[in-house]
């Protein structure tokens, strides 16, 4: 009798370690290539942009999302390993979050190397105004042919220029276009470490305000002390120019969401 | 107030009281055993179905013109323009959403044959407006099975709720089965290849 309770209590038990497994049980696990933490505008770990290309996309992205709060985003990768440069490109656009949480107006743009492929994607929000033939015709025009020819920081600085004047026309604003390079970087060195530590400063102050107010990505990932370091190492401390004005969090955009738009394809 | 009122009165009193106790423990009942969840996630689940819906009927939209741009050059491809025209219709038409599935991932084979037509067709591959059109359709796959990923993983998520204790025990008698995945055969998973 107390044997057959306890074979039900076992039985039971059972049932509900089984339960807990299968919902443990993930479809689809098994990632490959990693999603590196973006430095910025231009996150070029496989170290083919020359410096000068990835400040004047940095200067143009910067002045883009000034105006219109759309956001660019470019990375480079030796490879992606055995998944396909889109399932990657997705990847990286749910961790990076590019364009603002409200209206989704990110554009990421992948560069898989190694593998001579390329993925751009467009957030919902730009769809409208980046039709994927749009985009596809860029890659067939613009990133293609320079990239063939091995000219990627170039290539990446032309399509940057152009999907940022092509979303600014969409919402009626005018940028004021590629400034002459390294102009920015120069100016800042003008300022001088008094300025450099005043930018510091504010910094400092307004970013755990701009948490607190739930502003862009803080709200996101609430990870007290980041800020700094993240504003830091991107900003300043790579030399890449032109990622200040992040408010906090690890990812640096905004939170926008991907539906999987775009184009890509192999060169 | 005589008596009989009051009682009547009293009658009214306790039978509201036991109207409020029997929602009260329904409503614990209802929680205790995940109903609310349950509720939610298939929500969720129709809510990511809508989304696939419109990336189905933006791809249906983008057919006929690919198709007419095609004929241009590949006239003698009947066959193929007409396995096409069936899988296109063949969707409009279907009804339950294992037959939409099954009609979406047709769709998404007879128009990987037709984009890769151009390769035997070089004046079709060199067209501009094919290009742009092919351009449209591979992004419009790219939408497709980001949405569909995701509306997996809410049946996902549903799925293993109503199979989970206590909610197994709740979940027939409320009317929950589970959701049923989207998913794609290895042959119709060929996302077509652009190649520039």
């Amino acid at each position: 009798m107390g044997h057959g309770i306890l074979r039900v209590v076992r039985l039971m038990a059972l049932a509900a370690l089984l339960g807990l497994t299968q919902a443990t049980v993930v479809h689809g696990a098994g990632r490959d290539a990693q999603v590196p933490a973006p430095r910025g505008f231009v996150t070029d770990t496989a170290d083919v942009i020359e410096p000068p290309s990835a400040t004047r996309i940095a200067v143009i992205a910067e002045e883009l999302r000034r105006r219109t709060g759309a956001e660019i985003a470019i990375l480079t990768v030796p490879t992606t390993g055995e998944e396909s440069t889109f399932d990657y490109a997705m990847r990286v656009s749910e961790s990076w979050r590019v364009g603002s949480k409200e209206r989704d107006e990110g554009v990421l743009i992948v560069v898989a190397v190694g593998d001579r492929r390329l993925q751009v994607l467009t957030g919902y929000g730009v769809e409208g105004a980046l039709p994927d033939g749009w985009v596809g015709e860029l890659r067939d025009t613009v990133l293609g042919p320079a990239f063939r020819a091995g000219r990627y920081g170039p290539g990446l600085l032309a399509a940057t220029h152009a999907i940022a004047l092509r979303i600014a026309a969409d919402r009626g604003v005018e940028l004021s276009g590629l400034p002459p390079a390294a102009a920015p970087p120069a100016r800042r060195r003008a300022r001088g470490p008094g300025g450099l530590l005043l930018i510091l400063i504010l910094f400092s102050l307004l970013s755990p305000l701009g948490q607190r107010l739930g502003g862009r990505s803080g709200s996101r990932r609430p990870s007290p002390g980041a800020w700094g370091g993240a504003a830091i190492g991107s900003g300043f401390g790579s030399g890449r120019g032109g990622f200040g004005g992040f408010g906090g969090g690890t990812g640096g955009f905004g939170g926008g969401s991907f539906g999987g738009g775009g184009a890509g394809g192999s060169w | 107030m005589n008596d009989a009122e009051r009682n009547t009165a009293r009658n009214h009193y306790s039978r509201s009281t036991m109207n409020l106790g029997c929602a009260l423990v329904l409503a614990l009942m209802a929680s205790g055993c995940g109903y609310n969840t349950m509720v939610t996630q298939r929500e969720q689940i129709e809510g990511a179905w809508a989304q696939v819906e419109n990336q189905l009927q933006r791809r249906n939209d983008l057919i006929p013109n690919l198709v007419e741009v095609t004929k241009g050059y590949a006239k003698h491809e009947k066959e193929i323009f007409e396995s096409v025209a069936e899988a296109r219709a063949k969707l409009i038409g279907s009804q339950t959403r294992g037959e939409r599935i099954e009609a979406a991932n047709e769709v998404s084979s007879t128009l990987s044959r037709l984009l890769a037509l151009s390769e035997n067709y070089p004046d079709l591959k060199a067209n501009t407006q094919f290009a742009r059109l092919s351009d449209e359709i591979a992004g419009t796959e790219n939408r497709i099975s980001t949405e569909r990923r995701r509306y997996n993983e809410t049946v996902q998520t549903f799925n293993t709720t109503i199979k989970q204790i206590p909610n197994n025990m709740f979940a027939g008698c409320f009317g929950f089965s589970p959701a049923e995945y989207f998913d794609v055969p290895e042959s119709a998973k060929a996302v077509p290849q652009v190649k520039f």
